[in-house]
Order: structure tokens, then C-alpha cells, then sequence
């Protein structure tokens, strides 16, 4: 099996900065159990709470390999080589006003991965003082799209007209 | 200054806190920070970018409380800058122009410069050619300065460095000089005594402190001396005389070097930063003798004090001082110890350019007391093996003790260079042979000479018409009587010239 290659296809499935955090932590806690007692089941139990499609990948890639000495060297390498992909994924940080369903996630994963980078990630933040619109920070860049931002310039520039309509 | 969010807003550019080590920030983001930019944190914390990396930008802090991972941080597009202006003599301030005594409301300057700037080339420097009096003979008979010269003041601690620094300060400003003292990292009490000792003197309209306390952040400490020149750099740009006083560098070589070593940057001889020396040599650079724009010549001269341990004048901050400086006052511990006053050794001590700027009169009194004071100490090391001494040696020695005693200057007493010229040719002429008679005679000279026109004209006209020692000398017998009368003493006949 290429893993680099599924490394990459793991990644480019996964969508925001929760979910990454949710894998390290679950390949955290595989590592840890790498050289005890094998036991496959056990060691699949742990990627059973991540997305069915990410922990199908994980479990093959890294528990059908042979139980010996090598072959756990080889996949506790294999597991720092993917956190250590994971880790430097770069993310976009999105603050909205509402919280976003499945669907809406999945829509503002793909529109960053496709119109930024395949490994990009989607650092979703809900923040209903911003009242809608967006603000968004990336690479050090931060764009406030909000309706909060708008509003107050627009009072600022109109704001006598403004105190008269709410008189 | 705004807040964080307008910042944000105006910039749009933000950065996260990685790590924080006491007064060192590492923040990711930024993508456009400039180096010694300003950044301000979510909370209001200041900050200023010391270095830039790929991933990450540096950044030393300016403010007491320490920031926190994860904080938000935003460039503020501004330089350090201190406000500059008329407004702020008489007053203390920090680097940044906020004051520290606070019941001295400050109008705030509408002129802001930049702290920490490249000094200006040879094109706008000008030969060093007037003198610059520091009101305590031993000075400006032995050690001439002139404006614009760099002199470092070295000594151990308690050997009388501030009451010199106090001394220059009050002479030069009472000849209209603009005075700026730089404290770094002093105690709190010591600068209230420097604000006290101005506003006793009544020098306070042409003097500010600009000073930080060993309590504030190391970035502020480290900022003051910088502070300190530009500030001198405004008033010399309006046209006046400054004198710039930094107490002391090697206290801010300390803090740049904590600075430094939490910065993680390669630690050279004695754990300071390898630029050390360019730290100050781009400080002191910034003083000299300056053409401006409309042809006039004004000066910045810079007093830079250096603490030395047990005497050792050969420490690495010391020695770098030294190199980059136009000569320096030497307080020796044991000319303290042994009652002198000012302690200052004029065989160790050295004033490069200060020589040029003397009146023909006083070079031919200043290679003739050296010349004497030379000879007095190759005498005073033989008379240690209890050799008979002659009649000259006798002569020597006695005459040694008296110039001594007429060196002798009180804390706070500053005198004028004439005065002590006409008084030394009344020494020089063996006018006294009694200590305690001549300790009497001359505080009633200084004293006579500040309430005696008379007086004051008769000295300048003695002093401004001879061009040599020997020439005042004669003048000095021929006039003994007139001399003496208009100095208030009672006249003698004269017997032993």
C-alpha cells in the first residue's frame, strides 16, 4: 500500500479543525498502544469514532500490517508521518453568525479546499454578535464581511440620518 | 492611539500568540509586519517587532503584563515614536513621552519622532570647536571638553559620578544649554532626587527626564537612551545647545542582554548579544557637532555613564565605551577614600577633542599644570623611600597640596573657568603659603565674584587680554592690589615673588 498517497486522500476528506484534532488524538492513543499486547480489535475500537470513511481508511492502512517488531516500527513511523501532516495543515478560520448544519459545513469545506489548497482546513466559529455575513482569517489576513461591520459604517457615516429614523 | 479592533479593522491583518518567555511574544500570522513596528494585543499590551521569520514574527514587549497563548494580536502601522515638542521641559516622561509625575499635567507635543534612528553622515557633522564648561575646574582646567563631544563618565559606585553629572547639568543650563537626563532602569527614588535637585536649582524650564525604573518591562529600559537622543535631535533641529546625560549604559547593556538571552541569540563575550557594541555605538553616533539646514552650527553633547566594579576600567562594556567615545572622566575609589572631591583621577582620565576648542590662554594653563602635576607625582613616589627632599621638591610638594585644595570643589558648586584662572595665577604666584588661609581667601572670592560686578569685569578683562599663562602671570603682579580689592580681600605685601 502507498500510505503517503492515502495519507493525502485522508486528509483532503477531512474538513475542519475539529475533525483533525479528533484524528490526532485518536492516532495519539493508537500510538500509545502500538508496542503493547496486540490486539486488532482493540486498536480498531479507537478509530470507531471518527467518520466511518476516514477510520475505514485508517484501520486499513494501520492495523492489517503484521504484528511483528518491523512491522510496528513501521507503522508507529507510518502514524508520527501523518500527524506530523496533519499538524501542518494550514486553516482557514471562518466566523459566522449561525450554527451551520452538515450539509453547510461540507459546502464551505469544499469551496476552501477547492478554491485554496486540497489540505486546507475549515476552523468554523459561531459568533451571533457578528449578526450575519462572515469574517474570515487566513494565512495571517483577516476580513470582516459581517453585517455587525457593515452596520457600524454605515452609522458612522450616516448617522445623523439614523437617530432621525429612530426619533 | 485606537484600540485593538480599529486596528484590526485598518490593517486587516492578524497573528495568534505561539509562546510567550517573559518579555518575548512569538506570534504566527502577520504576513506584513515590518521590523520595530508597533503591534498591539487584544488585551492593549504594546509591542515592537524585534525579528521576522518564515512562520513567525518576534516580538518584544512594551508592557508590564504578560500576554497569553492563543491572544490576538494586530499591526498598528506606526514606528516607535516618541511626541517631541517645547512642552515637555521641565517635565519627567517615559520613552514614550507619557509622563511619570503626574501631577505635572503635560500638553501633549504634536510632533512625534522616530525613537531608534540611523545617525546622519559626515556631510552634517562639523569640527568640534567650541568649549563646553562642566562648571568644576579640575575639569575644565585638566580635561577640556568642547560641544559635541562624547566624554563617558567611569567610576565605581559612591565616588561622586552623579554629583558631576548634577554639577554639568547646572552650569550648562544655566548658560542656556537644553539638558535631557536619560535614567535607565533607575530606582524610582533616585529619580525623584534628580527631578528634586532641578527643581531646587531652578533649571527646570531647561531640562526633562526621560527615565524608566528597574521596574518596567526591559523593553521600555532598553528603549530610553534612544528616546533620550531623539529628543535631543528636536531641540538641536530648533536651534539650541543639548547636553544628553544616559545613567547609566551599562545598566542598559544588562537589559539588552535579558533581552537578548530570552531571545535565544547566540551569547558572546560575557553572555552579551554580539551587537552590543553596535547598540551603542549607534546610540553615542547620534551626538556630535551638527550643520544645519540653515547654516548654523549646534551641538549635542553626551555624558554616557558607565559603572566599573572595584576600579576595573577594563570590563568589555567599558572598554567598548571607551573605543567609541571622544575620551572619559575617570572617578578613582581611592582618591575618594582619600578625601578628594571630585575624585577624579586627571592622569587616567582623557579628552580627545576638547584640547581644540581652548583659548591659546587656557592650552599654555593646561600643558603647564599637567606638565607640573606630572612632575609632582614622580616626586611624590620618591619621597616614599624617605629621601631628604631639597628645597624644590619642598617647594614642589607644598605647592602640589595646594592645587589640590584649590581643586577641592564642594557637591552642587559650580564655578566659573575665568574666576579659577585669575585665582590660580594668585596660587602660581605663590600668593599663599598658608592651606587654611587660602581655603578661607577663596570661598570669599567665589563668594564676592557672584554679587561683584567690579569683579567679574576685572576677570574678563584680565583673561580676555592675554593669550599665555606667563603673560596672565604678569598681569596678575602687576594688578595684585587692584585684584585683590575688587575680590573683597585684605591686601599684603608681597614678599616672596
Amino acid at each position: 500500500m502507498n500510505n503517503p498517497a492515502l495519507f493525502d486522500q485522508i486528509i483532503v476528506k477531512l474538513r475542519t479543525t475539529t475533525e483533525v484534532t479528533q484524528v490526532i488524538h485518536s492516532l495519539e492513543e493508537f500510538s500509545g498502544t502500538a508496542f503493547g499486547p496486540t490486539d486488532i480489535i482493540a486498536q480498531q475500537q479507537i478509530f470507531q469514532k471518527l467518520p466511518k470513511e476516514i477510520a475505514d481508511m485508517l484501520i486499513n492502512s494501520l492495523t492489517k500490517q503484521s504484528p511483528t517488531a518491523e512491522g510496528k516500527i513501521l507503522i508507529k513511523r507510518q502514524v508520527n508521518e501523518l500527524l506530523d501532516k496533519l499538524r501542518s495543515c494550514k486553516s482557514v478560520k471562518l466566523t459566522i453568525a449561525f450554527q451551520p448544519d452538515d450539509a453547510t459545513v461540507s459546502l464551505f469545506s469544499d469551496w476552501i479546499k477547492t478554491n485554496t489548497n486540497q489540505s486546507a482546513l475549515l476552523d468554523l466559529q459561531f459568533d451571533r454578535s457578528i449578526v450575519g455575513g462572515a469574517q474570515v482569517i487566513a494565512g495571517g489576513i483577516y476580513k470582516d464581511y459581517s453585517v455587525r461591520k457593515n452596520l457600524i459604517n454605515r452609522y458612522q457615516i450616516q448617522r445623523d440620518e439614523i437617530m432621525e429614523l429612530l426619533k | 492611539m485606537k484600540n485593538f479592533q480599529q486596528y484590526l479593522t485598518q490593517s486587516e491583518e492578524i497573528g495568534f500568540v505561539e509562546a510567550c518567555n517573559q518579555s518575548i511574544v512569538y506570534a504566527s500570522g502577520l504576513p506584513n509586519a515590518t521590523l520595530q513596528e508597533i503591534l498591539i494585543f487584544e488585551g492593549g499590551e504594546l509591542g515592537t517587532v524585534l525579528s521576522l521569520s518564515r512562520d513567525q514574527v518576534e516580538i518584544l514587549l512594551f508592557s508590564k503584563y504578560s500576554v497569553k497563548a492563543g491572544m490576538r494580536v494586530t499591526r498598528t502601522g506606526l514606528k516607535q515614536e516618541i511626541p517631541v515638542g517645547f512642552e515637555l521641559l521641565g517635565k519627567t516622561i517615559d520613552p514614550f513621552g507619557h509622563p511619570l509625575n503626574t501631577s505635572k499635567p503635560i500638553e501633549e507635543p504634536k510632533t512625534s519622532r522616530p525613537i531608534d534612528i540611523s545617525p546622519t553622515g559626515i556631510n552634517t557633522r562639523a569640527r568640534i570647536e567650541q568649549s563646553f564648561e562642566t562648571g568644576i575646574t579640575l575639569v575644565d582646567m585638566l580635561i577640556p571638553l568642547g560641544k559635541g563631544q562624547r566624554e563617558l563618565v567611569i567610576g565605581d559606585r559612591k565616588t561622586g559620578k552623579t554629583s558631576f553629572l548634577y554639577q554639568t547639568i547646572l552650569k550648562q543650563a544655566s548658560l542656556g544649554t537644553i539638558c535631557i537626563y536619560a535614567g535607565i532602569g533607575k530606582k524610582k527614588t533616585d529619580i525623584k532626587k534628580v527631578e528634586a535637585f532641578f527643581h531646587a536649582a531652578g533649571i527646570e524650564d531647561n531640562t526633562v527626564i526621560i527615565a524608566t525604573s528597574s521596574e518596567d518591562p526591559a523593553g521600555v529600559i532598553y528603549l530610553t537612551p534612544y528616546a533620550a537622543m531623539t529628543l535631543a535631535e528636536y531641540f538641536r533641529d530648533e536651534g539650541h545647545d543639548v547636553l544628553v546625560v544616559m545613567d547609566d549604559l551599562f545598566t542598559h547593556a544588562k537589559f539588552y542582554r535579558e533581552i537578548m538571552l530570552i531571545g535565544k541569540r547566540f551569547p558572546g563575550r560575557n553572555a552579551y548579544p554580539a551587537d552590543i557594541f553596535y547598540a551603542h555605538a549607534r546610540l553615542l553616533e547620534r551626538a556630535g557637532n551638527f550643520v544645519l539646514a540653515n547654516g548654523t552650527e549646534h551641538a549635542i553633547t553626551c555624558l554616557p555613564v558607565v559603572e566599573s566594579v572595584e576600579g576595573d576600567i577594563a570590563g568589555f562594556i567599558q572598554t567598548n565605551l571607551m573605543s567609541m567615545t571622544d575620551g572619559h572622566i575617570y572617578f578613582d575609589v581611592d582618591m575618594f577614600t582619600k578625601g578628594n572631591r571630585p575624585a577624579i583621577n586627571p592622569f587616567i582620565s582623557v579628552s580627545r577633542v576638547g584640547r581644540q576648542t581652548q583659548s591659546p590662554l587656557r592650552l599654555s594653563l593646561n600643558r603647564e599644570l599637567i606638565s607640573f602635576l606630572t612632575l609632582h607625582r614622580k616626586l611624590e613616589s620618591f619621597s616614599h623611600f624617605s629621601a631628604e627632599a631639597g628645597a624644590d621638591i619642598k617647594r614642589t610638594l607644598a605647592v602640589a597640596e595646594r592645587i589640590s585644595t584649590f581643586f577641592t570643589q564642594g557637591a552642587n558648586e559650580v564655578k566659573s573657568l575665568d574666576l579659577q584662572i585669575v585665582v590660580f595665577c594668585l596660587l602660581w604666584i605663590d600668593y599663599w603659603q598658608d592651606l587654611l588661609k587660602m581655603e578661607k581667601d577663596i570661598a570669599v572670592i567665589n563668594q564676592t565674584y557672584k554679587n561683584s560686578i567690579g569683579a567679574q569685569s576685572l576677570v574678563k578683562e584680565l583673561v580676555g587680554s592675554v593669550k599665555s599663562l606667563n603673560e596672565l602671570l604678569l598681569q596678575v603682579r602687576k594688578q595684585q592690589d587692584k585684584i585683590l580689592s575688587s575680590f573683597g580681600l585684605q591686601q599684603v605685601t608681597m614678599t616672596n615673588i
